[in-house]
């Protein structure tokens, strides 16, 4: 059996942006750039990551 | 640093990306990785199966726009040998891990930073053409000494079955284990 479960694209991005930052680097860019997540930058925070590594 | 100032930053930084992602080196790149199925984007990149690629070029894709690239190249590089420029010089640590997939090695080098259990995944994935096959799937040459007779008896045994003398002895070998 297999279980699949989806998560809102939100969360998919800030388990990117703390789990993997340097290999997600220019794709949170971009998300963070869009505007189009507007809690994206403070769950990341909440979350454990840093800013900086996006820079 | 404030938040505020970081951001400002970061959204500065997407805008140079955005330029990269038009860079030639990162289109002809991708385009032909996503041609071979190493990898999928829902950016527009032109398709480009018969492209001989620059490592160089490939190197500052990676570096530079999109990491998978690295994460990618050296599988790319030892199944599609032929379209790539790699030389033991001036690409050694590229080489190195290649050699490395190669002899089928469960612990090698990092790649710019991925590390090499990640890379070695790439190197069995099944792509879209299927003469290119999957490393462990690769027949390895193998030479043997066989008594006139046994060769005889092989020789005997494909003619019948209608197959190679080396499937016969696949067969034998894996009804063994068996």
């Amino acid at each position: 059996m297999v279980i699949v479960e989806a998560i809102d694209p939100e969360s998919a991005l800030v388990s990117k942006a703390v789990k993997a930052p340097q290999k997600n680097k220019q794709l949170i860019r971009e998300a963070i750039a869009s505007e189009e997540f507007p809690t994206l930058v403070d769950r990341i925070l909440e979350n454990g990551g840093r800013l900086e590594n996006f820079i | 640093m404030n938040k505020e100032a970081l951001i400002m930053q970061i959204k500065e930084k997407a805008k140079q990306d955005e330029n990269k992602r038009r860079d030639r080196r990162f289109l002809e790149t991708m385009g032909f990785l996503v041609a071979k199925g190493f990898l999928k984007t829902n950016l527009e990149v032109p398709l480009l199966p018969n492209k001989r690629l620059r490592v160089d070029d490939a190197i500052w894709a990676g570096l530079n726009v999109e990491p998978r690239i690295l994460e990618v190249l050296p599988a790319a590089v030892l199944r599609l040998k032929s379209h790539f420029d790699a030389d033991p010089v001036a690409h050694k640590d590229l080489v190195q891990v290649v050699d490395q997939l190669r002899r089928r090695e469960e612990i090698g080098e990092a790649f710019y930073g991925m590390p090499y259990a990640k890379i070695k995944i790439w190197a069995d994935l099944p792509l879209c053409d299927t003469r290119v096959k999957p490393i462990s799937k690769k027949k390895v040459a193998k030479t043997f000494r066989l008594d006139p007779f046994a060769l005889e008896c092989l020789k005997k045994a494909a003619q019948k079955k209608g197959c190679t003398e080396t499937d016969i002895l696949e067969k034998l070998l894996v009804q063994t284990q068996t």
